[in-house]
């Protein structure tokens, strides 16, 4: 199948996913350092601690805006990166769906074990 | 006595056909003589075998003619000192863009580029008797990116125009792009704009910043880069 | 097949060509197809140094991506129960598989670092040649000396 896309007028479109990539790379930015330095600081010693550090109100809150934007961030950056590289349409097609539904799994994942699923 | 400079230069003859070859060349240097920028040093190399190819026209750093992939890096001929440049001198054509002959390359893309961002002023009202008045400080807008002398060296060094050279614009073209968007004379801005916001023409740019790094008038195309996007920024409020 | 895409194309065309990334391909511009050869050769061309960290920023943030599932799946047996959390525990400390998750923070921090760089850049702070190149280098510098901070927490 050989896709030939034509595109007719301004689509009005990169500016929102390219700001979304910024201020996603903010949140990202901003727990995953926190998060870090505190595991290093502390590491967790037994179950309990962990649980209730990790599943405290204000730490659930935080992990879940961390990786809705860690994901979001990572779908603009994967696209990114195929709009450079891959240049056949069927190949885009296959490698962003792939890698569409496994972020959206990780999505799915993520929501069930920070909802209380486990 | 005289010095003598190791050359290793680029060559394609689509007439004989075949793969291009790197050509080694020596060449010797009176003592005694000017400085010799590297320019003077091809000419001289010309003289030894004429088949040697390589466009130039000013010598002086404002036709944009002699660019060049110098040791790796791209520069104008004419304005590269030999001795700020190591042996061998390995000389390539730009990178990116179809070699018609040894260093000469097709600028065809480049400018088709260029002709993309409409470089030229759109107003739409009257002509005035004798000229479009702008105050000093407007006219100061456009310094730093009216010098551009379309010499390539950025787009080439660009990898986002590397992969994509038929969709993103490169840096020299979206600078002149930036250029006219800064120009208090010019009416077409929004147009001008809705035609840069795809994914492609703007957006391929990751700020790497090679373009800004060996440009040879030392201007910044990431930075006016940079200032289309806070004007799309602004746009939207 | 031939999409054409405009304006006022239906939710339905729009979302699916969004997922092609082809919704916003621009007509090409580019000239005859030619029998020309093309200098490009990567190890000749001496990438100036904000280069090499743009490519390292990229590589990172795509095995930064490899790895989230990874992290999940770690986050989610830890959590689960007493047993889990063992396992994960007993996973993470023999020798080389705690140079592993090294890696893994310096990858983090190393895209983190540049990602800092970036953002500053796009605020319009530190563009112009001799700066962006010292940014440049600060990165390296910045992921280097954490290489040594987090080697010696994480291995000793
Ligand atoms: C820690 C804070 C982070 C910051 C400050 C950050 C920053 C950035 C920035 C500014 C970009 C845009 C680069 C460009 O436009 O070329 C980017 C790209 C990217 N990021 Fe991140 N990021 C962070 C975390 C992450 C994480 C956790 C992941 C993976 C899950 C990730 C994956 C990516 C990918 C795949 C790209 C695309 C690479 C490219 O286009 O070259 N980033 N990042
Ligand atoms: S911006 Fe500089 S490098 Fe680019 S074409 Fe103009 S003068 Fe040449
Ligand atoms: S800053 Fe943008 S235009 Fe300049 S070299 Fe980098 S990607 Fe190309
Ligand atoms: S010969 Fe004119 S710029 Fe070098």
């Amino acid at each position: 199948m050989k896709i030939q896309p034509q595109y007719i007028g301004s689509t009005r479109r990169g500016l929102g996913e390219w700001f979304a990539q910024r201020v996603s790379a903010v949140v990202a930015a901003a727990f995953g350092l926190y998060f870090l330095v505190a595991l290093c600081l502390a590491p967790p010693t037994d179950l309990e601690t962990w649980r209730a550090w990790v599943l405290g109100g204000g730490m659930r809150l935080a992990l879940g805006l961390f990786f809705a934007a860690t994901l979001i961030h990572a779908w603009i950056g994967m696209r990114s990166v195929f709009l450079d590289y891959l240049k056949p349409m069927s190949l885009r097609l296959v490698v962003s769906t792939a890698t569409g539904l496994g972020l959206a799994v990780i999505a799915l994942w993520v929501a069930a074990l920070l909802l209380g699923a486990v | 006595m005289s010095t003598f400079r190791q050359f290793s230069i680029y060559r394609y003859d689509p007439d004989a056909g075949g793969e291009p070859r790197m050509q080694s060349y020596r060449l010797e240097i009176p003592d005694g003589s000017r400085e010799l920028m590297l320019l003077d040093a091809l000419g001289m190399l010309k003289a030894q075998d004429e088949s040697l190819a390589f466009r130039r026209s000013c010598r002086e750093g404002v036709c944009g003619s002699d660019g060049m992939n110098i040791n790796g890096r791209n520069g104008l001929a004419c304005i590269t000192p030999l001795r700020s440049i190591k042996d061998p001198v390995t000389l390539r054509p730009l990178p990116g863009l179809p070699v018609i002959r040894d260093l000469i390359v097709d600028m065809t893309q480049f400018y088709n580029q260029y002709r993309a961002v409409k470089p030229w002023l759109i107003n739409h009202e009257p002509e005035p008797e004798i000229e479009r008045l702008q105050t000093p400080a407007e006219r100061d807008q456009l310094d730093g990116l009216y010098e551009c002398i379309l010499c390539g060296c950025c787009s080439t060094a660009c990898p986002s125009f590397w992969w994509n050279p038929d969709r993103f614009l490169g840096p020299a073209a979206l600078l002149q792009s930036w250029r006219f968007l800064a120009d208090s004379r010019d009416q077409a801005t929004a147009e001008r704009l809705d035609d840069l916001e795809d994914p492609y023409r703007l957006f391929r740019c990751h700020t790497i910043m090679n373009c800004s790094d060996v440009c040879p008038k030392n201007l910044n195309p990431t930075k006016a880069i940079g200032k289309i996007k806070a004007a799309l920024m602004k746009r939207v409020g | 097949m031939l999409f054409i895409i405009n304006d006022n194309a239906g939710p339905i065309k729009k979302a699916f060509k969004y997922w092609l990334c082809v919704d916003i391909l621009p007509p090409p511009m580019n000239a005859a197809p030619q029998k020309r050869p093309v200098y490009l050769n990567l190890f000749q061309i001496r990438l100036p140094i904000g280069g090499m960290v743009s490519i390292l920023h990229r590589v990172t943030g795509v095995l930064l991506v490899l790895a989230l599932p990874l992290a999940v799946f770690l986050l989610q047996r830890s959590l689960e129960s007493a047993a889990g959390f063992a396992q994960v525990s007993a996973w993470l400390s023999p020798w080389p598989v705690r140079v592993l998750l090294l890696l893994l923070a310096l990858t983090f921090l190393q895209h983190l670092y540049s990602g800092i760089r970036h953002l500053l850049l796009d605020l319009d702070i530190g563009v112009d040649r001799s700066s962006s190149r010292n940014s440049a280098w600060l990165t390296l510098v910045a992921t280097a000396l954490s290489a040594v901070a987090l080697g010696w927490l994480i291995l000793a």
